[in-house]
């Protein structure tokens, strides 16, 4: 992970490191950035994040969230990712579903989420 | 075994004795003939949700629902009157797919083989050469419609040339059970999709009960489905109707996990008790620890209702052995970034995973149904609903 600087608001370079792995605008995207890792790397990210994202949302709460700039982003999908990986910590202990089917059998149905998204005015936030 | 059960007075099924309380019979999951008869006496004949009015957000706007299993294949429009219509989606010239995308917003429909243009009410515009044709009148040879009626936002189709019922004569039962839960408002959307090798009622099945909860996701959020004292989970009612059936189910009050107290502190999470007294004509039992009621729409379409989030479930046949499954999570637009973490993380950080867990069975459960190791299903109290269904299915292809 290469750490790019100022890619988040002011108060959050802590989380710099883990913008260009995790800080992914799509549901489809933080669930493929979570299956392509191991468990130690999340923990890491995890332990890392759970006591900042009180103060993350708090931060966004501030602001009209259709109006976010660049970094405002970042930091939103960053918040996004925890309730991604949530499961594999405090459930399973391991990336996966235990005694599951594999993601690739029950896909996020991008049809359906796009037309959603677009009468909901999502923007970038699918 | 002489000790009585605790609930033996409020067994369930003992109020609908018509539904016996033997073995059922597993034969329809797995014989091609039967299969051919759901098809053409129960789905070709009833009305079928096939989404919602939201997909059709503006004049021109539509959607193609193909349905293999069922031998159609449906555009759904909103035409320049603002009125939803369904169309088979097959050319009156000779039969081609008119519409080839899944979505999209258009002024007319064209075939792509020789040119033939619908209006978006169907009828037919434009005939490249019409004059070579005989004895031809247009004004007779739109796309063929399909009934169409749209309930609290949901579209239903009913393939039949002539219903049997209108659509409010078959959503008299349920027509008062959302109360005033939003779900017009709740527009924003989460989807998901599986294709699995088995009968579309093996996997209804294993989403018609809670005996299953506490064991089969005894990894993820069993504890909010156990009753911490017995292990076990009992539903707080249970109601069938002559095809539609509900539940209303339980949450255990449990410690919540840490990413779930931060969604609850700037949303909500639904496995929490949510100490909102807004009365929106849930919880039928008025029970303290109620999670969330299920109502299974016959034959094939699901809602389940919270207070923080609609689930909306399909169960499309393809063949005796294969199906569609297709989920969406409904919420109230989120007002800003905390609504919309909490919102992710019943859907991401729960819900989905979860319903990884419910399908890991159905497969295996096909498979063995196949073997004819077994011919039954042995149901208890709990699993009432599974007995209603395939009840009314069986009525229905009797009929």
């Amino acid at each position: 992970m290469t750490a790019v600087a100022n890619q988040l608001p002011k108060g959050f370079e802590d989380l710099e490191k883990y913008v260009e792995y995790w800080a992914k605008p799509t549901e489809n995207e933080r669930r493929l950035q979570r299956d392509a890792n191991d468990i130690e790397t999340i923990k890491i990210f995890y332990d890392d994040i759970i006591d900042r994202i009180g103060p993350a949302l708090e931060y966004l709460n501030a602001r009209d969230m259709n109006a976010f700039n660049e970094e405002e982003t970042k930091l939103f999908s960053l918040t996004l990712s925890l309730a991604e990986i949530a499961p594999c910590v405090e459930w399973y202990n391991q990336v996966r579903v235990i005694d599951g089917v594999v993601p690739e059998r029950y896909q996020v149905d991008m049809v359906i989420r796009n037309r959603l998204a677009r009468e909901a005015n999502e923007g970038v936030f699918v | 075994m002489s000790e009585q059960p605790e609930t033996a007075e409020k067994l369930w099924t003992e109020q609908y004795p018509e539904l016996g309380k033997g073995p059922v019979s597993t034969k329809s999951c797995i014989d091609p003939a039967f299969f051919d008869l759901e098809r053409d006496k129960v789905f070709r004949k009833t009305w079928l949700c096939v989404g919602q009015e939201i997909e059709l957000p503006q004049k021109g706007s539509f959607f193609v629902k193909d349905l293999p299993g069922l031998k159609a294949s449906i555009i759904i429009v909103r035409d320049r009157a603002g009125k939803v219509g369904a169309f088979h989606n097959v050319c009156r010239h000779r039969g081609n797919k008119v519409e080839w995308e899944a979505d999209g917003r258009c002024a007319a429909f064209t075939c792509k083989f020789h040119g033939w243009s619908y209006k978006l009410d169907g009828s037919l515009a434009d005939v490249p050469d019409e004059e070579r044709f005989f004895d031809f009148d247009k004004s007779e040879n739109g796309l063929l419609p399909i009934h169409v009626g749209v309930w609290r936002g949901f579209v239903f189709v009913n393939l039949a040339e002539k219903p049997k019922e209108t659509l409010e004569e078959f959503l008299a039962e349920f027509n008062d059970i959302l109360g005033k839960y939003p779900i017009e408002e709740m527009t924003k959307g989460y989807a998901y999709r599986a294709e699995l090798n088995c009968n579309w009622k093996v996997e209804l099945d294993a989403q018609m009960e809670g005996y299953h909860a506490p064991l089969l996701h005894r990894h993820s959020a069993g504890k909010a489905f156990r009753d911490l004292e017995k292990g076990t989970f009992h539903g707080l009612f249970y109601k069938l109707l002559e095809r539609h059936r509900m539940m209303s189910a339980p949450f255990a009050p449990h410690e919540p996990w840490p990413t779930e107290a931060i969604a609850a502190k700037f949303g909500a999470s639904m496995w929490l008790k949510d100490e909102s007294d807004e009365d929106l004509g849930l919880n039928p039992s008025q029970s303290d620890n109620w999670g969330f009621d299920l109502y299974s729409f016959f034959p094939n379409f699901q809602l389940v209702v919270t207070k923080g989030v609609l689930m909306v479930y399909w169960y499309w046949p393809v063949s005796q052995r294969t199906m569609v499954y297709e989920a969406r999570f409904l919420f109230m637009p989120p007002k800003n970034a905390g609504e919309r973490f909490a919102q992710e993380f019943n859907v991401a950080g729960a819900l989905r995973d979860v319903q990884m867990e419910d399908m890991i069975t159905v497969e295996a459960t096909q498979d063995a149904l196949e073997s004819n190791a077994i011919e039954d299903y042995l149901l208890q109290d709990e699993e009432i609903l599974l007995r209603h269904a395939y009840k009314v299915i069986d009525e229905a292809i009797e009929e």
